[in-house]
């Protein structure tokens, strides 16, 4: 007569189980792998983005193949980490400049310019009067960036486009 | 599926595995090679192990840390903790550059790192104190050659008079 102890404790039992345990691993890992480094969502929240993106109840699609700045350009929304606060705290904002351009730092105050220094990029949020940027912390280093804000996916799915255009004449 | 030969059978789990090696070397340990001179007599061509989880937790000054370097996102450098946000620091002089003496303020989320090797070093005399986002591992142990191997010490190596105020922890 087998008890419930030799059952469960039976080589093929074991051996089942251990191949369950792999395959969970695996998949854990590699859906992991793929939020790291190729596409992750997430909620967004704050006025910054406005129109772009709600106050609350928005969710993104950040591409994790442009970490790292890496063909990255003038007008696209990008996800960073805030250099002014340590790590853990994201932002969305849109790229107003790259390494060598010469950006305004503030145009609702004064003329003042300045030179992109290299490796970094100017941010500024889609909505001026409420967000906290590159006009409050500087350039932000090219290396903090998680990622281009590409789509949203809740409500009404979107991608987004470069925010950038051409002025027809 | 009809079963491999042999000589093939182990790379489907090696394969499968990847994803766990990727995590562990992305967000627990993971081996590096230390290039140039800037921190000998400490580091000079080793192979180090740089501990990647809590990386900007409870950082002390004295600790030798892997970052980004923020001129230049695609490089990791190597460099040691001298002062920690809200710390007042004197600059050292350049190669090429400033003169040094000069009084500076950490500011907020940020840090300043410095080469142990002061003439052959880019460090936060060239580019200012980083952001601690920049931050990926700490280095703890050299690990190769056998006759250097050891824990990395946590200490200032010369730098004691950097320190004009230390912020309260």
């Amino acid at each position: 007569m087998t008890t419930l102890f030799h059952r469960l404790t039976s080589p093929p039992f074991l051996r089942a189980q251990f191949q369950t345990l792999t395959r969970v691993g695996q998949t854990f890992f590699f859906i992991h792998l793929f939020w790291e480094h190729f596409y992750c969502v997430g909620a967004a929240t704050g006025a910054s983005m406005l129109p772009t993106i709600n106050i609350a109840g928005d969710w993104i699609v950040i591409s994790k193949l442009y970490s790292r700045g890496r063909g990255i350009g003038v007008g696209d929304m990008v996800s960073y980490v805030r250099p002014v606060d340590g790590p853990g705290m994201h932002v969305s904002k849109r790229i107003i400049g790259m390494p060598g351009d010469w950006v305004v730092v503030d145009p609702e105050r004064r003329d003042e310019m300045i030179k992109v220094p290299p490796g970094h990029c100017w941010t500024t949020g889609d909505n001026l009067p409420f967000s906290n940027d590159s006009r409050h912390y500087g350039p932000v280093p090219l290396a903090l960036i998680r990622g281009k804000v590409i789509a949203r996916l809740k409500p009404m799915p979107k991608f987004f486009e470069n925010g950038l255009k051409d002025v027809e004449d | 599926m009809p079963p491999l030969h042999p000589l093939l059978s182990p790379i489907p789990p090696l394969l499968l595995s990847l994803p766990m090696l990727i995590f562990v070397t992305n967000h627990l340990y993971s081996l590096h090679s230390i290039r140039g001179r800037s921190m000998s007599p400490t580091l000079s061509r080793d192979i180090i192990l740089a501990q990647r989880h809590h990386a900007t937790a409870n950082l002390q000054r004295g600790q030798v840390v892997l970052y980004r370097s923020p001129m230049d996102p695609e490089r990791v450098a190597v460099k040691r903790v001298v002062a920690l946000e809200g710390d007042v620091v004197v600059t050292r002089p350049v190669a090429g550059g400033g003169m040094g003496g000069e009084m500076v303020r950490v500011e907020g989320g940020k840090v300043w790192v410095e080469g142990d090797e002061g003439f052959w070093s880019v460090d936060s005399n060239v580019y200012g104190a980083i952001p601690k986002a920049l931050i990926e591992a700490k280095v703890t142990y050299v690990v190769w050659p056998p006759s250097r191997a050891g824990r990395v010490k946590v200490d200032y190596m010369g730098r004691v008079g950097a320190l004009k105020y230390r912020a309260p922890e």
